[in-house]
């Protein structure tokens, strides 16, 4: 089944563009496609026009727990009661029997998803079992169904990728690293790794830092305390800019690698990987993954909730040249 | 330990001045100082400049065999190494790692996430040491508003700017 989706998806891909599309990584609970399960009671209505007042009851009798919430409590006639842990099938049983004289005297258990739907495709799946609540995330969806990008951008994408592969192979390096303001198409910062002078001298880490060394030279004047006198300065160095309005201080000055995009040839390490964390990169594409990669092999530190800052990560560009550099090392 | 981690509060202390983060650190070999620094992130506007890939960075410019050096050395830093130094102090078989107070931010030795698995290396790492005084100056350090950062994206409700 799997396979006939793929192949559905290629000719897909093949009307649209020949290249193929970058891949987000995502969550794994994205793409699982178990349903984890728990165990429930369920009743069942005498008459199903009633059961609007037997609800009413059923909220004192059985609050719906909050970890079943993105469950429904009806199915047809059934209805949900409460969680199999924490009460006997006779207790159940019994307020069933005494107190909700709308209901038949019958229980059963049954399992339903004990996790809301991450997805249509679990959503689909979840359903078997019991109905779901569910509102589909229109960016996840896209990014599962590689339909995120347009043609235009897909191609962009890998003309920076094949620049960041150039500037390895111009160097004799095993990666390569380049820094894309997306607004403006702009290249912000090049390099490729140099650990063998310095051990924090990956590809990336190096070109953060040329980030910054650029930002040090063309906005030489420390940004200031607060919004006030970053307009105050701008007036005083040219009167022109006077008339354009200035909401925020960075969009005078850039922050770090705010709204930059980075393309690496290979998955970033964990230091690296934390370091464009540390500087607000918007976005990371890489080629191939590789043994110590920190966003889709050993962990995926771009999901880590805890952070401050998080990014989108995106691989298969160019897989086999990426590789190829890996290779020449 | 503790007079090495003083040492460091006054490095803390010094960046505090200058506005950075207040993060200081020393690189130990045989109880000699080989490396001091702290955290230049404002001032370099390079988000991963921090105290202790400073010292490193001046280690490799001091010593040739700094791969053997950085395999003896003690590393004291007042506040947990985050993620990012920490595996880099890892991916250099540091053998030794003294911090005072824990990073609920970024802290790469457990309060967000304990880089060494990943790493083939053991590293002996002693934490809690005069980790108050060290709160205290990064609570300092965050009352007072961080000049460089963007405003919050926090959205504000029914406050019409």
């Amino acid at each position: 089944m799997n396979a006939n989706f793929n192949q559905s998806n290629k000719k897909l891909k093949t009307t649209r563009t020949s290249l193929r599309a970058p891949i987000a990584v995502l969550d794994d609970e994205y793409y699982s496609s178990i349903i984890a399960l728990t165990e429930v009671y369920v009743g069942k209505v005498k008459n199903k026009i009633n059961i609007r007042d037997s609800l009413q009851e059923l909220k004192i009798l059985f609050p719906m727990p909050y970890s079943l919430s993105h469950l429904k409590r009806v199915r047809g006639n059934e209805i949900l009661l409460t969680l199999v842990e924490g009460i006997t099938k006779e207790d159940c049983l019994n307020i069933v029997k005494t107190k909700l004289p709308g209901f038949e005297p019958v229980i059963s258990s049954c399992n339903v998803p004990s996790q809301s739907p991450k997805t249509k495709s679990q959503h689909k799946e979840a359903n078997l079992y019991w109905p779901c609540n569910f509102h589909p995330c229109q960016m996840i969806e896209k990014f599962i169904c590689d339909d995120f990008f347009t043609n235009d951008e897909i191609e962009k994408h890998y003309e920076y990728m094949r620049l960041a592969i150039n500037t390895a192979k111009e160097n004799d390096s095993h990666v390569g690293v380049v820094i894309i303001n997306p607004k403006d198409n702009v290249l912000v910062a090049k390099s490729f790794d140099q650990r063998y002078k310095n051990p924090s001298k990956h590809a990336i880490m190096m070109a953060l830092e040329s980030v910054s060394e650029t930002q040090r030279i063309l906005y030489p004047h420390r940004q200031s305390e607060n919004t006030s006198n970053v307009t105050e300065k701008v007036k005083i160095d040219n009167c022109e800019i006077n008339n354009i309005s200035l909401k925020k201080p960075e969009d005078v000055l850039p922050y770090l690698c705010t709204g930059y995009d980075v393309y690496v040839t290979r998955e970033p390490c964990i230091m690296c990987a934390m370091a464009m964390i540390h500087s607000r990169v918007r976005r990371v594409f890489f080629g191939c993954t590789s043994k110590n990669g920190a966003i889709k092999t050993k962990c995926k530190l771009h999901l880590l909730r805890q952070l401050n800052h998080h990014y989108l990560a995106f691989e298969n560009i160019l897989f086999e040249e990426c590789i190829l550099l890996e290779k020449y090392s | 330990m503790e007079e090495s981690m003083k040492y460091c509060l006054e490095l803390a202390k010094k960046a505090l001045m200058l506005g950075e983060v207040p993060v200081g650190c020393i690189f130990l070999l045989d109880n000699k100082i080989i490396a001091e620094s702290k955290n230049n992130v404002n001032d370099t506007r390079n988000a991963t400049r921090h105290a202790e890939r400073n010292c490193i960075d001046l280690i490799v410019e001091k010593f040739k065999n700094w791969k053997e050096i950085f395999e003896k050395v003690t590393v004291i830093v007042t506040v947990e190494p985050c993620i990012m130094c920490a595996s880099l102090l890892h991916s250099l078989n540091v053998p030794r790692i003294v911090y005072g107070c824990s990073n609920d931010r970024f802290g790469g030795c457990g309060s967000v996430m304990n880089v060494l698995p990943y790493y083939d290396t053991t590293c002996d790492i002693v934490k809690g040491i005069l980790k108050d005084d060290c709160m205290l100056l990064l609570q300092t350090f965050y009352k007072s508003i961080n000049p460089n950062a963007p405003s919050s994206k926090v959205k504000t409700r029914n406050k019409k700017l």
